[in-house]
C-alpha cells in the first residue's frame, strides 16, 4: 500500500484552495493595495502639515510609523482572509470532503496555516517595503524625511509590519477554527480591534495606560515603532515585547482551535 | 470491505446510531436503508471519521479511517453533493483533492471525462445543478480508483437518465470486486439497484439479506374465494390465521399457506373457487419492519 503523502502533498493541496477562490486572492489584493495606498494618502495629509507643527509635534514624528500607517487599514483583510481560510470550508461544508481526503486534522490546520502565513508574509512584506519607498519619496527633503533602511531600527521596523500582518492574518484564522462560521469571526476580529480600545477609552486614564499597550494594533505600532514611543505618548511595550505578545495571543488562539478541531464532529 | 462494529452515536439527547453491527461485503451492491432520520447519513459519517463515535468502531478493510495512509486510495465517498466550495471550479477542487492524496493530476481529467463534466471544468461549482454536483461528487469519490464507496443518497435529484446511468455505473462498481455502500430511503429504489441490503431504523439494526430474502421471509398472505366465504371465515377464524375479508368478493389470509387452507377447505366441504398466494412487496416488507421507528408519523405532526 501507497504510504502517506504526507504533509508537503497537504500544503500543495491547500496552496491550490487559497489560490483558486476569489474571495482570498482579492482579500491578498486588497491587503496590498490599503498597506500602500493609505500609506501614501497618510503621508501626503501629514506632509502639508509639517510645517505648520509645533516642537512637542515634530518631536514625536516616527516616519516610518506614518509610512506603513496603511497597515492600520490592511489589518481587516488579513483577518478576514485568515477566517476564510477555515470558515469558508465550514460554511459549504466542503469541510466534509476536505476532512475524507486528509483525517489528520492537525495535519490539515498545519498546512492551512503554512499556506496562510506564507502568502501573508510574502505579500505583507511586499506591501510595506513599497509603502516605504513610496514615504521615502513623499517626504524626501522635509524634516519628516524617512532614515534609509541600514539606519537604525528601519529596517526592522519595516519587515516588522510583514510580520504583524502575518500574525494578524494568522490570529483570525485561530477565531476561525473556534467559531466554524464567516460573519462570526469576522465581526469577533473587529470588534477586538476596533470596539475594544472604545471601551478602554472609558476607563479610569491609569487602566488606560495598563491596558491599551495589549492591544493588537497598539503591539503593531510598538512592533514597528523606531523611537520607542507612540503618537500621544501612549506607554508600550518593547520592539520585541510586542511581537512576543502578539505571537502569544496568536498561540493561544491557534491552540484552542486545533483542540475544539480535533474533538468536534465536521 | 466495511465493517461496523457495536456503533453508537448519541447526540445531547437523541440517540442517532444505536449499537449498530453489519458488515458490508466487496463485489456486491449493497443498499443501506431506512426512514428519514434513521441514522444512515450519521453512519457514514462515522464510517469516514467525520464524526467522533460514542461507542463502538468502523474499520474500512481491518483499519479504522484515520489509519489509512492515502484515504482517497481506499476509500471514495459522496455524502453531500454541494460539500464543494461554491467559488472553486470543477477541476481546482478535483485538483486540490488529488494533490492532497498524492494522486496524479491526470487522474482528474480522467474522472472529469467519466462523469462527462469535462465541458464545465473551468466553471464553478456553485453554478452546477444538482445533477451535475452529484456527479462532480462521483468524480472526486473515484479519484484514487478505491475498493470501497459510499454513496448517501446518490439518486436525489437525479433526472430518470442520471438514475439508470448511476445503476449502472454501481453495478460495474460492483462487478470490478469493489465494495458499494449506497443509502436510500427509498425501498422500490433499492430493490432494483442493490443485490443485498441492510435495514435500519432509529439508528437501530432491523434486518439484512437479499432482496429475494426479505420478502421471503415476510409474512405473505393467500387470497382466497370459494362458494361461502363467510362459513369458510368462521373456520379460518378459530386457527392461528388472520382473516380479512375484502368486499364480499374473497378472503384475505396470513400465518397459514395455501396447502393447509386448501386441505381445511375440503375437509369442512366448501368449494374453492381461488387459492392465490401472495409475496409482500418489498415496500410492504420495508413499511413493515420500519414502521415503529418512522421518525415522524403522521398523526404526530397532525396534532400540532
Amino acid at each position: 500500500m501507497a504510504h502517506s503523502p504526507g504533509l508537503l502533498a497537504v500544503v500543495r493541496s491547500e496552496w491550490i484552495k487559497f489560490r483558486s477562490v476569489r474571495s482570498t486572492v482579492i482579500g491578498t489584493l486588497i491587503m496590498l493595495i490599503l498597506t500602500i495606498g493609505i500609506g501614501v494618502l497618510i503621508g501626503l495629509a501629514v506632509k502639508g502639515h509639517l510645517a505648520s507643527m509645533n516642537p512637542v509635534e515634530r518631536a514625536s514624528l516616527d516616519p516610518i510609523q506614518l509610512a506603513t500607517g496603511g497597515i492600520l487599514f490592511a489589518q481587516f483583510a488579513v483577518g478576514v482572509i485568515g477566517a476564510l481560510v477555515i470558515t469558508a470550508e465550514f460554511s459549504s461544508t466542503s469541510i466534509r470532503t476536505t476532512l475524507a481526503a486528509v483525517p489528520n486534522r492537525l495535519q490539515l490546520i498545519t498546512a492551512k496555516g503554512i499556506v496562510l502565513s506564507s502568502v501573508l508574509f510574502v505579500v505583507g512584506e511586499i506591501a510595506c517595503f513599497i509603502a516605504y519607498f513610496d514615504g521615502a519619496l513623499i517626504f524626501h527633503g522635509t524634516i519628516a524625511a524617512l532614515p534609509s533602511l541600514s539606519q537604525g531600527k528601519t529596517l526592522q521596523a519595516v519587515v516588522l509590519g510583514g510580520v504583524y500582518l502575518t500574525l494578524m492574518g494568522l490570529f483570525g484564522f485561530g477565531l476561525g477554527l473556534i467559531l466554524r462560521q464567516s460573519a462570526g469571526s469576522i465581526s469577533t476580529y473587529t470588534s477586538l480591534l476596533l470596539i475594544l480600545p472604545i471601551l478602554v477609552f472609558l476607563l479610569p486614564s491609569s487602566w488606560q495606560n495598563a491596558i491599551t499597550r495589549y492591544e493588537p494594533s497598539v503591539l503593531g505600532q510598538a512592533m514597528r515603532s523606531t523611537t520607542g514611543v507612540l503618537r500621544g505618548g501612549t506607554p508600550v511595550f518593547s520592539t520585541w515585547a510586542s511581537a512576543a505578545i502578539l505571537a502569544a495571543y496568536c498561540v493561544v488562539v491557534l491552540g484552542a482551535g486545533v483542540v475544539l478541531m480535533q474533538r468536534r464532529d465536521a | 470491505m466495511i465493517s461496523v462494529e457495536h456503533l453508537t452515536k448519541r447526540f445531547k439527547d437523541t440517540v442517532a446510531v444505536d449499537d449498530l453491527s453489519f458488515e458490508v461485503k466487496p463485489g456486491l451492491i449493497t443498499g443501506f436503508l431506512g426512514p428519514n432520520g434513521s441514522g444512515k447519513s450519521t453512519t457514514m459519517r462515522l464510517i469516514l471519521g467525520l464524526d467522533q463515535p460514542t461507542k463502538g468502531r468502523t474499520l474500512i478493510n481491518g483499519k479504522p479511517y484515520h489509519a489509512l495512509a492515502a484515504p482517497l486510495r481506499e476509500v471514495g465517498a459522496l455524502l453531500d453533493a454541494k460539500a464543494v466550495h461554491p467559488g472553486r471550479s470543477a477541476r481546482n477542487h478535483l485538483l486540490a483533492l488529488a494533490v492532497s492524496n498524492g494522486i496524479a493530476t491526470s487522474r482528474v481529467d480522467e474522472v472529469l471525462d467519466f462523469v462527462g463534466l469535462s465541458s464545465v471544468a473551468k466553471k464553478k461549482a456553485g453554478s452546477f445543478s444538482l445533477g451535475m454536483s452529484q456527479r462532480l461528487g462521483i468524480a472526486g469519490a473515484l479519484l484514487g480508483d478505491p475498493p470501497v464507496l459510499l454513496f448517501d443518497e446518490p439518486v436525489n435529484g437525479l433526472d430518470p437518465e442520471g438514475i439508470r446511468w448511476i445503476r449502472e455505473f454501481f453495478r460495474k462498481l460492483a462487478d470490478e470486486g469493489r465494495t458499494v455502500l449506497v443509502s436510500s430511503h427509498l425501498m422500490s429504489e433499492m430493490a432494483v439497484t442493490a443485490d443485498q441490503i441492510i435495514v435500519i431504523g432509529r439508528g437501530k439494526f432491523i434486518t439484512s439479506g437479499s432482496v429475494d430474502d426479505l420478502t421471503k421471509n415476510a409474512a405473505g398472505t393467500v387470497l382466497v374465494r370459494s362458494a361461502n366465504n363467510a362459513k369458510l371465515g368462521a373456520i379460518l377464524k378459530d386457527t392461528p390465521a388472520n382473516v380479512s375479508e375484502i368486499n364480499d368478493e374473497g378472503l384475505r389470509v396470513s400465518g397459514l399457506t395455501a396447502e393447509k387452507i386448501g386441505d381445511l377447505a375440503f375437509s369442512s366441504g366448501i368449494a374453492l373457487h381461488e387459492l392465490t398466494p401472495e409475496r409482500a412487496s418489498l415496500e410492504e416488507v420495508f413499511m413493515d419492519l420500519t414502521h415503529d421507528s418512522v421518525e415522524y408519523t403522521q398523526s404526530e405532526k397532525g396534532t400540532n
